[in-house]
């Protein structure tokens, strides 16, 4: 087998080497499966590698041969559970759709088709994507690479274990509080979450619809930046898909360019947020000073209360959504007994625990009588927090937190107590609320030697700022 | 939330669960609906002028692919079919 160093690799280096003949893509590729069989058995990353991999393998080099490779052409990349890629199981780690088979092709799974990336697999997740620590799914749960008895977060884990082990070079996720930023975090790369309506759901399982968006893990900035820009684009098929010169116009009337990073202090005084966690961020915000940006304290109040409103938005949107698993048309199906034997049966046998438990939470919160304590509160907060952000991004270019309140945790320590595990998107839920871009970039270690992690959000549409911070942060940090 | 009230809401979202399961579940809903309730006093702070102003967007009702290209692989995936149909228990 070719000896690559795949723990220095990137899309840019893989694509020179492949273009210039150094590798050839089934020798890349070849290399990604060696360590899969090596580790996935202990480290549960996938829960399928593709039967179809030399057809794709022949396919991406035929692209190189005759010319119309790409950048991405021949990169092996792994496929979170919950998007469709047409012919191939996608179960959304549960037992609901354990044996269901995708109908169509996501768009994402479209455009990197036309591309010739190389799909190695479908990725461990927690269960229809809720959860920040991989262990919801009904098919075990995901180690951390980096630490086998800690989880590699969630809910997108599996995929940024992927990565870390060096299962593929890169991965997509889906974050709908935290989902691509926190498992970034927790494995030690690159995780980042585009702007709501940037890049097409059209395929991805909905979850909570006006959060969800999908986003690339990467070992660099510069690879999320070229997956996000393969990615992103305005697809018919999607409603919220945002036409590309709306875009442009939302993008430049955020007019400040400036080197100023807002720091919102307030956030950072609340309870459950980890002492070693907040050292780091002093030093990241030190490093951040020598590069030559401007710190600035700024004040984000109501955005303080960001989870709260989630945890009333995200399970509400959950109990419609997966109302659509009904037993009759696809998924898991308990045919005994009547009509309504078998939407109960086949719900309740499909869905785990925490699965039900939002869709009881979601179906309370919309019931009459409750709808305006909850979700009609929740909805004015949620503009408020808007409001607070466009008035500070008229102050500051972009904002840094700790990407997750604590380091990773151990398999087992959050299980029992909801509250605690929902605890982990505290940072990174208001990016999605507001619906602007966030990434997660390593950010050093702590004392047992596991990764810490900031993120850096950016108004609509301005992922360029994130990747341009994210560089000179990546630069110049030390792990 | 009591075991009656979370027996109404699984009723509601079509769940089948165990006596045993309500219960966890109950118990488990206070301190959640507890912590989210803090988005009532934020209200309070902010007034009603923040109401949410939501557009609906929706496509051309147009037909874009031939008729007949999914059926089968979509048919391949219901628990029971006849012909073309999704077959659906009787209902009365």
């Amino acid at each position: 087998m070719k000896n690559i160093d795949l723990k220095n690799l990137t899309i840019e280096k893989a694509h020179e080497s492949l273009r210039g003949g150094e590798f050839s893509v089934r020798e890349l590729v070849d290399r990604y499966l060696a360590v899969i069989s090596e580790k996935n058995s202990d480290i549960n990353a996938y829960l399928e590698i593709y039967n179809d991999i030399n057809e794709q393998v022949l396919s991406a080099q035929k692209m190189f041969s005759d010319g119309t490779a790409t950048i991405l052409t021949g990169i092996p990349i792994a496929l979170k559970d919950n998007m469709l890629f047409a012919g191939h199981i996608a179960s959304a780690s549960s037992k609901m759709l354990e044996n269901y088979t995708a109908t169509y092709d996501s768009t994402v799974v479209s455009i990197l088709k036309k591309q010739g990336v190389v799909f190695l697999g479908r990725t461990n997740m927690d269960e229809f994507a809720m959860g920040s620590s991989t262990e919801n799914s009904a098919f075990g749960r995901t180690k951390n690479p980096l630490a086998p008895d800690y989880v590699p977060g969630g809910s997108s884990g599996g995929s940024a274990a992927a990565v870390a082990m060096e299962g593929a070079l890169i991965a997509l996720g889906s974050d709908t509080g935290g989902s691509i930023r926190q498992p970034a975090a927790f494995c030690g790369i690159v995780g980042m979450k585009p702007t709501y309506g940037t890049v097409s759901r059209s395929g991805l399982m909905a979850m909570a619809s006006s959060l969800d968006q999908i986003g690339p893990f990467a070992k660099t900035v510069r690879d999320a930046e070229i997956i996000f820009s393969a990615i992103t684009s305005h697809d018919p098929l999607e409603a919220t898909s945002v036409p590309m010169e709306a875009r442009q116009l939302q993008a430049t009337s955020y007019k400040l360019q400036t080197n100023r990073v807002g720091v919102p202090r307030d956030w950072l005084s609340g309870e459950g947020i980890d002492e070693e966690v907040k050292k780091n961020f002093e030093e990241s915000l030190n490093i951040l000073k020598k590069l030559g940006y401007e710190l600035v304290d700024i004040e984000l109040p109501v955005s303080r209360y960001s989870l709260a409103a989630y945890y009333i938005l995200q399970p509400a949107e959950v109990s419609s959504n997966l109302a659509r698993f009904d037993g009759i048309r696809y998924g898991h199906s308990n045919q005994e007994g009547d009509l309504l034997d078998v939407y109960e049966k086949s719900r309740g046998e499909g869905f785990g625990k925490e699965v039900r438990r939002r869709i009881l939470l979601g179906t309370y919160i919309l019931s009459h009588g409750y709808y305006d304590a909850f979700y009609g509160t929740a909805g004015i907060v949620r503009t408020q927090i808007e409001e607070e952000f466009k008035k500070v991004f008229e102050t500051v270019g972009v904002i840094a937190t700790p990407t997750s309140p604590f380091p990773p945790f151990k398999a087992g320590e959050k299980t029992e107590d909801p509250l605690a595990m929902y605890m982990s998107d505290l940072f990174t839920v208001p990016a999605n609320i507001v619906g602007i871009p966030g990434i997660a970039i390593p950010s050093g270690k702590t004392n047992n030697g596991l990764p810490h992690s900031i993120q850096f959000m950016a108004p609509h549409f301005c992922e360029d700022r994130l990747f341009a911070i994210g560089k000179a942060f990546e630069s110049a940090v030390q792990l | 939330m009591n075991i009656s009230d979370i027996k109404k809401l699984a009723r509601l979202a079509r769940l089948s669960a165990t006596d045993d399961e309500l219960e966890a579940a109950a118990k488990g809903m206070d301190p959640i609906l507890e912590y989210v309730a803090q988005v009532q006093k934020v209200a309070g702070m902010v007034g009603e002028k923040n109401i949410p102003d939501l557009i609906n967007r929706g496509k051309d009702d147009v037909v874009t692919i031939e008729t007949g290209t999914y059926t089968n692989v979509v048919l391949a995936e219901a628990p029971a079919h006849e012909g073309n149909y999704v077959k659906v228990k009787k209902i009365l």
